[in-house]
């Protein structure tokens, strides 16, 4: 058995997950990660589609050739890996989606995006996939921004502000961008043999302490922009820029959970400030990074 | 549905709703679609709170806001025609 503390759960695993970092103590864990078969189907399930099968309380995860996940009640990943299955590439997807439907089902607002640390606060970097939030994220930890979290961003309301958990220690980057972020390929972990994703693990993690988020950029690239502009957003556009980052938000729906999101939403929209960053698809990340940079500088 | 002047609307109590800078979000339980309201409409929203009709809601906007009575009766209708459509008020 192995004990971690993340995105402040203390999670037992079957397996060593070292992305998490240095295993600890033995506790009474918040969420188990064990392996044994699990079902092929979920009969209670609202949606069934390619690889999700989803009920309020289970979710059912299946990566072809990988493994199958089922999250319970975002306390319990069951792992049930196919014969051929790289491990590597198990934790991939358990650490990934799979962790951010538990993170869902506990109830936190899960923003898809990364971040980083300023000013004693997290300021988060939301989009798309592909938009390059791990990118710019990456670009300003080699301007000096400690790393604060990758690809999931979950949030939890404490006295009516929104603090960051404390996330995997990891930056996950396509290949084609480590050159020119500068990092040295042997920091950088390819994930597993099949993907051109490269993981970079910051051995201190920065803080175990959860942290205020004031501040959220959304990257939007806009082929007629000619350059690069931010826009600071408000009302109606500010709830749905955080409404439609939240990770894998169509989601929500069959897990029963919108409701609760609604409340998040509106209760971390009021407290943040919101920008989005609306930028040609021919800036470069260091253009991007020399920008924000420069915005929070005369903040 | 065509609503007449002086029909009472309340809000559908099935709904959530939010004030975000003086514009309103809003989520509907049943369907779980997503509206938004602007400034005005926001302002409707809050008279909303009690029962109205198109009639006494014109009566209060009048009062906040430079507009005939005749084009502000024409508006509220429409958005109150609006609201009644997507079942965000229903018949008090």
């Amino acid at each position: 058995m192995y004990h971690y503390t993340t995105f402040g759960l203390r999670i037992r695993s079957d397996i060593e997950l070292p992305e998490l970092g240095e295993p600890g103590r033995e506790e009474k864990p918040d969420l188990t990660i064990t392996f044994r078969p699990i079902p092929g189907e979920l009969p209670e399930a609202l949606y069934r589609g390619k690889s999700f099968q989803i009920s309020p309380s289970q979710v059912l995860i299946r990566i072809e050739q990988v493994a199958g996940y089922l999250v319970r009640n975002g306390r319990e990943i069951i792992i049930d890996p196919s014969h051929t299955a790289e491990m590597d590439l198990v934790r991939v997807f358990l650490l990934g989606p799979v962790i951010g439907i538990a993170l869902h089902q506990q109830g936190f607002l899960v923003l898809h995006g990364s971040s980083v640390l300023w000013n004693h606060q997290a300021i988060i970097f939301a989009g798309a996939s592909g938009s390059g939030k791990s990118t710019i994220a990456g670009a300003l930890i080699r301007r000096g921004f400690p790393f604060l979290a990758d690809d999931l961003c979950p949030l939890r309301m404490e006295n009516n502000m929104p603090l960051l958990l404390p996330s995997i220690p990891q930056l996950k980057l396509m290949e084609d961008v480590l050159p020119e972020l500068d990092f040295s390929p042997e920091s950088a972990v390819r994930l597993s043999s099949v993907t051109a994703k490269y993981g970079i693990s910051f051995a201190e993690k920065i803080s175990a302490e959860p942290l205020p988020v004031r501040m959220i950029f959304i990257l939007q690239s806009e082929p007629t922009e000619k350059d690069i502009r931010m826009e600071q957003l408000s009302g109606v556009e500010k709830f749905h820029a955080l409404k439609d980052n939240t990770y894998r938000f169509p989601l929500l729906h069959y897990m029963n959970l919108t409701t609760r999101h609604f409340g998040l939403v509106t209760s971390v929209a009021k407290q943040v400030t919101v920008y989005r960053i609306i930028r040609n698809t021919g800036i470069s990340v260091e253009k991007t990074a020399a920008t924000v940079t420069e915005f929070l500088s005369r903040l | 549905m065509t609503i007449q002047e002086n029909t009472f609307f309340r809000r559908n109590p099935d709904l959530l709703f939010s004030d975000m800078d003086g514009e309103t979000v809003m989520m509907s339980i049943q369907n779980g679609e997503y509206y938004g309201l602007d400034e005005v409409g926001s302002r409707i929203w809050q008279l909303l709170e009690n029962p109205e009709s198109a009639e006494t809601l014109t009566d209060k906007l009048i009062e906040e806001y430079e507009v005939t009575r005749e084009t502000c009766l024409s508006d509220v209708m429409e958005f109150l025609n609006m609201l009644a459509e997507k079942q965000l008020i229903i018949p008090a």
